[in-house]
């Protein structure tokens, strides 16, 4: 049974009857959707939704972390610590700054890389074993071996080479500005395989027979870039750039592990907030409050970009 | 159609996969309670591999006790969470690895047993005690301790005129040793990792320190006075003439603790601070080189070093009866000297009891004399509000590096400490 | 020059630029490769440089004293159990939203969204609480539930490539009386197949390599999974890099392999084969 073959009896039916029937097929759609969705749902409410309420209760007392049941109600006063503490708001610039960066750039250098990786050519599984797993060791090491790579020393690596053209020794992580740069460079470079391989899956996706055309037609490569593949990888680039998004706004380890957030305070992230100055420091309460804060800012950014994915979705198609 | 089971059944059955897995593992903790084998849970910071030593002598010597080993692995901040979030979830261990930035947190949620009156506790050096001490009562046992002191390049010492027994003492001549070193060709002749910067500071406090009853840490901490008034005056301020007088390069905001070590390393850095646990790497990478004193600010100043005591141990407070007398056989074992030199060997640490006189490496002999068998060790971080201690001491180091980047001055820095040391204290 | 002969040469020149890049971009995998052959002090004597001598010491430590064997295990089951719930649930949510378009599906969307902006680091005490209620602290099976919540990224991937595939497919087969259950499993997994083996690679990393979840949770040295083994070098001053490195290849090598198989299933006409229609 489908919607299709009720339509022509509806249409005979008075109004009433008509929407009655609707719904109950409408309702009847939503139940068998609805059960599908329903573990998904059942997850999520128990390992992410009851916890996160529970973070938001302890926001609101002066929770240690260690025994609940000794801590107070405090009502908003984390919540007004948290604006008195200059460095807490420290982060945030760099945050922003990271998110936007390295969603633009590896948005703009694995799609291509992707379409490359997926033609035929002697070694394309090597290239793209190497390609994904750049950012497969822990982070504390790659952390370390690139502290060596961009040392500010003369030894550093990259001050090694640079030296055989007789440039200086460059202040890579002591400088603020290129500490930064540097952290969006290693960020890109680990996390372009990862959505190449992404935008490899989904090309598999669109039609052979596409391109087979605009070969007849005498397309060539770039012109089948640009009016193929880029409309039908709009969703898949929503999705990557939704995940660059999400978890650029929650950076902590990388820039963490490298410099420590620093020079200074260059780059300090929002999560190095919530975990140095709340969980680290016996003060759950605070984490929390930041924690939730935190999470409305996010929550707007990413409705807004799941907005605009759309918008462009339904002109592209 | 109507509503069908299936999805139900596939998402109960998603997560029942897991449960089974639970089941079979689960012991009870409750086991032991009058005369039969008691099993003792032990949580600890380090690997298994590294405790057995201890773990084998104590079963060895009690075969009624066996040690359930649990350990969490990470460097000691993963540790604290794991232990904070275990005791939040009502799973405390028997005995476990207490850290001293976490005691009083332990204290607040009644989680630790007071030992001050055990008899093992008589072994235990003053300095360790006093920082395992709550309110006036001794909550954990804490048998090593750590120190810092500056590790010296010999070879490159020489090129200056220095020799091992002529290194400066005071700051002024080390001043003085690092301009001829620089002189002599040695382009960086000391830097401090960007997690370290301000390395002298805490010995020259906890020497003051030791001239008054509370430190002065503890005192601005009591609002007596402040991190300007202290720090920015005297102390940052006389650190900063490394910075004014070209002797500490601005690189040092970019540097990990690792590549201060491998510049040693391979010789081409004079100085550097350290400390016991890089012997093996220098002595790896077969350097000339000494452990030596950190410069004091006046000549004739008693040596301090930056250091504390080490993590001790604690019982949990809520164990009874044969299991809480096994716990105390296993404190009293590890405080043993057989204890203590298995904890040496395997661990790394350096005993600092008074029943046992620990056999370093011979490069270290001079910051045990000097630091550890007096107890001269000063952590600022030790007198500060307990929440908030690790964020404080993080924060010293993003303002000191703002000074060496010129973007504010050592007063300024002390201030802005003073500004986060408001927010802590509510 | 004939045509074939110059997509041969295309290919070439192609092979040559893209295998030089891969390995410019791995050089940081090389030199932790290197320096798992060294001492701590002759890695800090010269970090980029070849080891005096290929001494397996290291590896040899890494197996004589910790428990590499059952560490796998460990991370084997773990792995395997939560990618599979993952992808599992993960794709019937997405199916469920292709299913039918209204406003109830909507709104699970974007509450489904929300778990990519909840910060993770807040939930860890609530999470562990619960589990501690459970009864499942120190048991896989803790793991296991926290990583199924990783269903919802799951979701989020495979439900884009859905709704590009031509809704007539299913249409057609609806039409012809299969349910949707029958749909699912003949029609629907087969056609999403690259993005199912992709999510599953994209997992299996992420519950391999997991080292938060895994420390919190799992304490006793016979439940512990590889990434903590990986860590144990790591002390309260000092870690010993070298040790860290070799562990970290010993753990690694499985994944690696892993992903080459998986790379074959992902890139496969069969999809592109049964669109066209």
């Amino acid at each position: 049974m489908s919607a299709q073959t009720l339509s022509p009896q509806a249409e005979t039916m008075d109004q009433a009857a008509h929407d009655r029937a609707k719904k109950r097929i409408n309702l009847r759609e939503n139940l068998q959707a609805g059960e599908f969705l329903l573990p998904v749902i059942l997850i999520f409410v128990v390992i992410t939704i009851i916890p996160f309420l529970e973070s938001f209760v302890f926001s609101l007392t002066d929770y240690s972390g260690y025994d609940f049941s000794s801590a107070k109600f405090v009502g908003l006063e984390n919540y007004v610590t948290m604006f008195k503490d200059p460095t807490i708001m420290a982060g945030l610039g760099f945050t922003l700054m990271y998110a936007v960066l390295t969603t633009l750039i590896v948005t703009i250098i694995a799609l291509p890389l992707a379409v490359v990786l997926n033609k035929k050519f002697w070694g394309h599984n090597f290239a793209r074993s190497v390609f994904f797993f750049l950012s497969i060791p822990s982070m504390a090491l790659l952390g370390l071996v690139w502290q060596f790579i961009v040392s500010p020393l003369p030894s550093g690596a990259v001050n090694q080479f640079l030296s055989h053209f007789g440039v200086s020794a460059v202040p890579w992580l002591s400088n603020p500005d290129l500490a930064r740069g540097c952290v969006i460079f290693i960020a890109v470079w680990a996390t372009i395989g990862w959505h190449a391989t992404l935008y490899i899956a989904y090309l598999q996706a669109i039609p052979s027979d596409l391109y087979e055309q605009a070969s007849v037609d005498g397309a060539n490569g770039w012109q089948q870039f640009i009016h193929i593949t880029l409309p039908q990888m709009t969703p898949a680039i929503g999705v990557s750039v939704f995940m660059l998004l999400t978890s650029g706004l929650k950076v902590y380890d990388l820039p963490f592990t490298l410099i420590g957030g620093g020079p200074g305070h260059a780059t300090y992230t929002v999560t190095q907030s919530i975990i140095v100055t709340g969980i680290g420091s016996n003060r759950y309460g605070l984490g929390s409050a930041l924690g939730v804060v935190f999470f409305l800012c996010c929550l707007v950014l990413v409705l807004v970009q799941q907005a605009v994915t759309r918008a462009i979705e339904k002109r592209m198609a | 159609m109507g509503f069908t089971y299936k999805p139900v059944i596939a998402s109960v059955a998603a997560l029942a996969l897991a449960m089974p897995l639970a089941a079979c593992g689960s012991s009870s903790s409750s086991e032991g309670s009058s005369n039969g084998p008691v099993t003792l849970s032990f949580f600890a910071n380090n690997t298994e591999d590294t405790y057995k030593k201890l773990v084998q002598g104590f079963q060895k010597k009690y075969p009624n006790i066996k040690i359930k080993f649990s350990t969490t692995s990470g460097a000691q901040a993963g540790y604290q969470q794991t232990l904070q979030t275990r005791i939040s979830g009502g799973q405390l261990p028997d005995v476990f690895v207490a850290p001293p930035e976490q005691l009083g947190s332990l204290v607040k949620a009644n989680a630790v047993k007071d030992l001050t009156n055990e008899s093992f506790m008589s072994r235990i050096g003053d300095e360790n005690k006093k920082e395992s001490t709550v309110n006036g009562k001794v909550y954990s046992m804490s048998v090593t301790s750590w120190t810092n002191a500056f590790a010296y390049n010999l070879d490159l010492l020489k090129k200056a005129g220095y020799t091992k027994d002529t290194i400066p003492t005071d700051w002024d001549g080390f001043k003085t040793m690092l301009k001829k070193l620089k002189a002599a060709g040695v382009s960086e002749p000391y830097l401090e990792p960007k997690g370290g910067l301000g390395a002298p500071v805490e010995a020259w406090i906890g020497y003051d320190s030791s001239k008054s009853k509370t430190s002065i840490d503890q005192q601005i901490t009591d609002k007596k006075t402040t991190f300007a008034k202290t720090y920015g005056k005297k102390y940052y301020a006389k650190w900063d003439e490394l910075v004014k007088e070209g002797l500490l390069p601005k690189t040092v905001t970019g540097l990990g603790d690792d590549q201060v070590r491998s510049e040693f390393s391979s010789g081409r850095l004079a100085v550097m601070n350290s400390g016991y646990w890089d012997v093996n790497t220098f002595n790896q990478a077969k350097l000339n080189y000494t452990f030596g004193p950190i410069p004091m600010l006046k000549k004739g100043d008693t040596p301090y070093a930056p250091g504390s005591a080490d993590s001790g141990y604690a019982i949990s407070s809520k164990i009874s009866g044969a299991k809480l007398k096994a716990a105390e056989k296993f404190l009293d074992y590890i405080s043993s000297p057989a204890g203590l030199k298995a904890e040496q060997d395997g661990l790394g640490l350096i005993p600092a009891t008074k029943n046992y006189s620990a056999k370093l490496d011979e490069h270290f002999a001079t910051p045990y004399k000097l630091y550890l068998k007096p107890g001269h060790v000063y952590l600022n971080s030790l007198g500060w509000p307990i929440n908030g201690r690790s964020a404080l001491r993080a924060e010293t180091y993003s303002q000191l590096a703002e000074v060496v980047l010129g973007q504010e001055s050592p007063m300024q820095a002390a201030q802005n400490l003073d500004d986060k040391m408001n927010t802590l204290r509510s | 020059m004939t045509l074939t002969a110059r997509r041969r040469l295309h290919n070439a020149i192609l092979s040559v630029v893209i295998i030089l890049l891969a390995l410019i971009c791995a050089i940081p995998l090389w030199i932790i490769f290197i320096n798992s052959f060294k001492t701590s002090g002759e890695m800090m004597k010269d970090p980029f440089g070849m080891p005096a001598s290929f001494s397996l010491d290291n590896y040899r430590h890494a197996f004589a004293s910790l428990p590499i064997g059952r560490a796998f295990l460990n991370t084997i089951i773990v792995t395997v159990l939560s990618v599979f719930i993952q992808v599992f649930v993960g794709s019937l949510a997405a199916y469920g939203m292709i299913l039918k378009k209204s406003r109830f599906t909507a709104a699970i969307g974007t509450l489904l969204v929300l778990s990519f902006v909840i910060p993770g680091q807040t939930l860890i005490i609530p999470q562990y609480r619960m589990m501690a209620d459970w009864g499942l602290v120190d048991h896989l099976a803790s793991v296991i539930c926290i990583y199924s919540a990783g269903a919802a990224f799951c979701y989020y991937l495979i439900v884009g490539y859905m709704r590009g595939l031509p809704q007539s497919l299913f249409e057609a087969a609806r039409l012809d009386g299969a349910g949707p259950w029958r749909i699912y499993f003949q029609i629907v997994l087969p056609l999403i197949r690259p993005i199912l083996i992709t999510t599953i690679v994209f997992q299996t990393m992420s519950a391999w390599n997991d080292f938060m979840t895994a420390n919190i949770y799992l304490s006793s040295v016979d439940k512990q999974t590889i990434v903590l083994q990986v860590f144990s070098a790591q002390g309260q001053f000092t870690t010993n890099w070298p040790l860290f490195m070799a562990v970290t290849t010993i753990a690694l090598i499985p994944v690696f392999i892993f992903f080459l198989i998986c790379q074959r299933w992902i890139v496969s006409g069969l999809v592109s084969g049964a669109v066209k229609g």
